[in-house]
């Protein structure tokens, strides 16, 4: 397909994972509207905009967790609505804002929540099953609290445990919705570090709501830009992030310089 | 601490993961079950020895006035006690883990007292005694129910405060139904209808012994199933639903099979209080698990409610103190007694 072949041109990648003029909404309430998008396959995505702009939407919209009132997500080419549920949960992982860990549950037992999808009624826990869970702590870095309540943990421990979670789901897409709130700038860079290198060394595709445009430019392979529902601008950082898009979708007058550190945009407010 | 919290039983590509505290409590649950059943046997007007027990069991007859007592009078009591007690427990054990709140148990609810509202219109409008309240208490509980869940539907889903605040609200209004029914049916009917409402296990039958147990014998398994999707769904809905749960069809099977446990029980036993509330409460927590148990509430609530039974009748305090106000002080006072002991860890969300 022509488009196809443009969008890897664009990105040097493929893409599972698109969309069609998808609608997303609430009961007569329209938020996201004519969406067609391709995610690139193993890379570090970043959908920006403002607040109410439908990023969240967008993210429950790419997981079916809100069917589509028109349009379509694809996932190799199939609708992911008329997929099995537990089909659809081994591909495609979602890390909430609202999960709620219960209370007295230990690290461990958490985690291992994660290989549901794997599971059955009468196949419930295998070697298998415990390798990873101890792999997904491993690689977050709270193998050390496997046996700790969560209750008891730091907000940074915490989100890294969730992360453990949606890992040992062992999805090769995995979107996370603005996995940074409430951590301290330290916390939000470390946790940016940990995606970055899941995304570099297990080559799993991410996608992740975010709302600092600068980790955003140093993090993101693919920016998707979005503004009243609707996808503006997608590409590469360096090539997407111009004064004019910043004043047409945040309002802000901005100066893009080179971040010394990285060498991608850094943007400073007028 | 001692071994690990779980163990699980392998069988080629079969597996099982279970609770180790869970499994020891209800492996306790089910002793003191027995001994309370034979206690409750043996327990009555007429004399009944642990050797005639003995003897009915091997199939030899020690009298007939022995066999009458025991298979037509104290078997069926005894089967419904641990029935609805059994049925009241896995069902508090189901509403609460979709309601993520204690509160949520279907006495306070409303189906108690949707079901109430349908034996007292059977009893006082259409002068209905024994086995007609069966169906018409089941009735009530299950209309009762679907109009909870519409009620409490917005966008295709339900949420859990929502379904704990209509619930309550419903039962709210179907009480003051129950009390003015109470107040307009005339005397005899209204003592009658009184009777039922405190909650009795007097005088059952066999008739009121099958629908209860093949309720049980085919909706707890099938209940065992939709447990694990219900532990992810108390995280929140929208980290079950990309886990692979059909977070809305669990939610409604397990609403319904919950439902009519509770109406079973009911129209069984009439309202029983607190066993659905406390029951799941006191087996999680002496079980120490994470997860609502399904079988273990069932277990502490055949428990609760036989020893609320054999208290009834061995305590002087006349002929017919009704089960159902035993439970209320029995479980409530265990309940308090642990809440202050553990705090409120447990209850939050």
């Amino acid at each position: 397909m022509r488009d196809e072949g443009k969008i890897a041109a664009a990105t040097g990648a493929q893409s599972r994972l698109r969309t069609q003029a998808l609608q997303l909404g609430y009961a007569g309430r329209k938020i996201c509207a004519d969406v067609t998008l391709a995610l690139p396959e193993g890379r570090f995505s970043v959908i920006l905009g403002p607040n109410g702009c439908g990023k969240s939407t967008l993210l429950r919209g790419l997981c079916n967790l809100l069917p589509p009132q028109a349009g379509q997500v694809l996932l190799d080419g199939q609708a992911i609505a008329r997929l099995p549920a537990r089909a659809l949960a081994r591909q495609i992982g979602l890390l909430p804002q609202s999960a709620q860990a219960p209370s007295g549950i230990s690290v461990e037992d958490l985690v291992a929540r994660g290989r549901y999808p794997h599971q059955g009624p009468f196949r419930q826990w295998s070697a298998e099953d415990a390798r990873i869970v101890a792999e997904a702590m491993a690689a977050t870095g709270v193998a050390d609290l496997a046996q700790a309540e969560v209750d008891a943990l730091s907000g940074g421990q915490r989100q890294r445990v969730w992360i453990a979670l949606v890992l040992a789901q062992q999805t090769p897409i995995l979107l996370l919705d603005e996995p940074t709130t409430f951590l301290d700038i330290a916390h939000q860079l470390e946790l940016l570090t940990l995606l970055q290198r899941l995304n570099r060394t297990q080559g799993r595709t991410i996608v992740a709501v975010l709302h600092d445009l600068n980790q955003a430019c140093r993090y993101a392979d693919h920016l998707v830009v979005m503004a009243a529902g609707r996808v503006v601008a997608e590409g590469p950082p360096a090539r997407l992030m111009t004064p004019d898009l910043l004043r047409q979708v945040f309002g802000l007058e901005a100066v893009i310089l080179d971040d010394p550190i990285s060498h991608t945009p850094l943007i400073v407010a007028r | 601490m001692s071994g690990p919290a779980r163990i699980t039983l392998r069988h080629r590509r079969w597996s099982l993961r279970l609770h180790r505290r869970g499994l020891g409590l209800n492996l306790m649950l089910a002793g003191l079950l027995v001994a309370g059943a034979i206690a409750a046997l043996l327990q009555g007007r007429i004399p009944v020895s642990p050797a005639d027990l003995w003897q009915l069991l091997t199939g030899a007859a020690p009298g007939r006035a022995v066999a009458h007592a025991v298979f037509d009078i104290r078997l069926p009591r005894l089967l419904v006690t641990l029935g609805a007690g059994a049925a009241l427990g896995a069902s508090g054990a189901v509403f609460q883990s979709i309601a993520r709140n204690p509160l949520g148990s279907p006495d306070v609810i409303g189906f108690t007292a949707g079901a109430a509202s349908g034996a007292l219109l059977q009893i006082i409008a259409f002068g209905g005694t024994g086995a007609d309240v069966v169906p018409a208490a089941m009735a009530g509980a299950l209309l009762t129910g679907a109009g909870v869940y519409l009620l409490a539907r917005k966008n295709g889903r339900v949420g859990a405060h929502r379904l704990v605040l209509t619930g309550i609200g419903v039962g709210a209004m179907l009480s003051a139904l129950n009390a003015l029914l109470l107040v307009k049916g005339d005397l005899d009917a209204a003592i009658s209808a009184n009777l039922w409402l405190a909650g009795s296990v007097e005088g059952r039958n066999w008739g009121h012994v099958w629908p209860l147990w093949a309720g049980l014998a085919l909706l707890l398994p099938a209940m065992l199933f939709g447990m694990r999707p219900l532990a992810l769904m108390a995280m929140g809905d929208d980290l079950a639903g990309p886990l692979g749960v059909a977070v809305e069809r669990v939610r409604g099977a397990m609403l319904l099979a919950a439902l009519l446990l509770v109406a079973l029980a009911t129209s069984a036993a009439g309202p029983i209080a607190f066993v659905a509330l406390a029951a799941p409460q006191l087996a999680q927590r002496l079980g120490r698990t994470v997860e609502q148990p399904l079988f273990g509430a069932a277990l502490m609530g055949a428990l609760l409610l036989t020893g609320a039974d054999l208290l009834t009748r061995v305590l002087p305090v006349g002929a017919t103190l009704p089960v159902g106000q035993v439970t209320g002080v029995l479980g409530g006072l265990y309940l308090i007694w642990l809440l202050t002991r553990q705090g409120l860890a447990g209850q939050r969300g």
